[in-house]
């Protein structure tokens, strides 16, 4: 325990996740738990918001696509006009 | 028993009682005494009683000196018990070891740890805090419990429109194989992450919207070649759109994999209430002032009925955490802090 207060004082947040994992059974078997339980949680926070973005992104994506759908359709629709202008000059 | 104690059993039977009016289902499960004869769950309901501050009872509970009328009092206790072992098996059934592999991806640490204790081992570490945690921390255990039901939730939601992103794909001529062409016989191992980055990078450069569509429709010139112009412009934006889609609906794990890690990496700014790791590491766990509330505390509690210093100095390191240093801070450092300080305070008080 002592030993980790010294690499935390240290200030660097990576060296300190680093002991963690290395020294991870110098550590009681609760504590242990509660070290792999932190990670976990990290990760399923990672997890629940990666998915949140990636169903958003699917409504954004699959919404644009029928825009861009409709807005083909009247540039379309947009050509024909011209092209009847053209015919009846 | 004290008159507090009495008052508490008799407040619980009540609630129990009213509880069986009501309707409430009353939880089957193990009797008291296939608890107590089962170490693990002796220990998890000696915990228990001992958060609700029973410790005279629990200390009876881990001796096993339990009178039997004091068993038969526990029936209220037994009720709650129950209910959260519900609850924790609920979690253990939704944690199956295809989601744990999962989770275990998504960090690089986890991955460090699973190669030494496999992702069971993984897993058995998690339920087993989570079995603490119900008891000693309620509402940390439904955030957690909640979180994984939300994945759950958020996954079938994707799948539902799995189907949509599937036709579109196939109209516009975009399989998994042409997805992954660009990064086939590459040496680079991020080759991956980079395709994925680039597709939603070029997602968030063309994202638009009915009214930008709008615009562009009614400011494109009447000539036709502006118009087909615009309409293979909307073609190319179609195909990319459906390109970075792909991703959405793979088999291929890495590239999961990568969509879940570039999402999520949108996400700068941690959220306000988690500890950063500069608080952890200021935080004030040693010193005059922690031995003196120590004093002060174990003063005012030396005469509890079923007092154990041992037990005193855990419930105190976490009161004075939770109070001074953690104050409803969440995230990994105040997860791992508590565990750590609550470990190093109870081996430094005196």
């Amino acid at each position: 325990m002592k030993e980790f207060s010294e690499v935390a004082a240290r200030g660097n947040e990576e060296d300190a996740r680093k002991f963690l994992i290395d020294n991870l059974k110098k550590f009681p078997q609760d504590v242990q738990d509660k070290i792999v339980s932190g990670f976990f949680e990290e990760a399923l926070t990672k997890k629940a918001s990666g998915l949140h973005a990636v169903a958003d992104f699917q409504k954004k994506g699959l919404g644009m696509i029928s825009d861009l759908e409709q807005g083909k359709k009247k540039l379309e629709e947009k050509a024909k006009l011209l092209d009847l202008k053209k015919d009846i000059k | 028993m004290p008159i507090f104690e009495k008052f508490r059993k008799a407040e619980q039977e009540d609630k129990a009682k009213a509880a069986q009016e009501k309707g409430e289902k009353k939880i089957e499960g193990p009797t008291i005494k296939q608890i107590l004869a089962d170490k693990e769950q002796s220990r998890l309901f000696g915990m228990q009683l001992e958060e609700q501050g029973d410790n005279e009872l629990a200390a009876k509970i881990i001796s096993g000196q339990l009178s039997p009328e004091e068993i038969s009092e526990l029936s209220a206790d037994r009720q709650n018990f129950l209910a959260t072992m519900e609850s924790v098996k609920a979690v253990r059934e939704r944690l199956s070891s295809k989601n744990i592999e999962e989770i275990v991806a998504l960090s690089p640490e986890l991955q460090e740890i699973a190669g030494s204790v496999g992702p069971q081992g993984i897993r058995e570490a998690v339920l087993r805090d989570l079995e603490r945690l119900a008891i000693k921390d309620p509402g940390h255990f439904r955030e957690i419990s909640w979180a994984i039901e939300d994945i759950e939730q958020t996954e079938a939601s994707i799948k539902d429109e799995d189907k949509k992103v599937s036709e579109i794909c196939k109209k516009y001529k975009i399989g998994e194989s042409e997805y992954l062409e660009a990064v086939r016989d590459n040496d680079n191992p991020n080759a991956i992450y980079d395709l994925v980055k680039s597709r939603m990078g070029w997602f968030k450069k063309h994202f638009s919207t009915p009214e930008s569509i709008g615009a562009e429709i009614d400011g494109v010139s009447d000539r036709t070649a502006d118009i087909k112009r615009l309409s293979a412009e909307y073609d190319s934006r179609l195909g990319g759109i459906a390109e970075a889609l792909r991703a959405t609906i793979t088999d291929n794990e890495n590239v999961w994999n990568a969509l879940i890690a570039d999402m999520q990496g949108q996400r700068v700014e941690k959220p306000e209430k988690e500890m950063a790791f500069s608080e952890f590491m200021s935080a004030p766990v040693n010193g005059e002032k922690i031995q003196s509330e120590w004093d002060a505390y174990k003063r005012a509690h030396a005469h509890d009925q079923g007092f154990s210093e041992e037990q005193a100095k855990a419930d105190f390191a976490s009161e004075y955490l939770d109070n001074n240093v953690l104050k409803k801070k969440k995230g990994f450092w105040s997860i791992v802090g508590k565990a750590v300080w609550e470990s190093f305070i109870k081996g430094s008080l005196k």
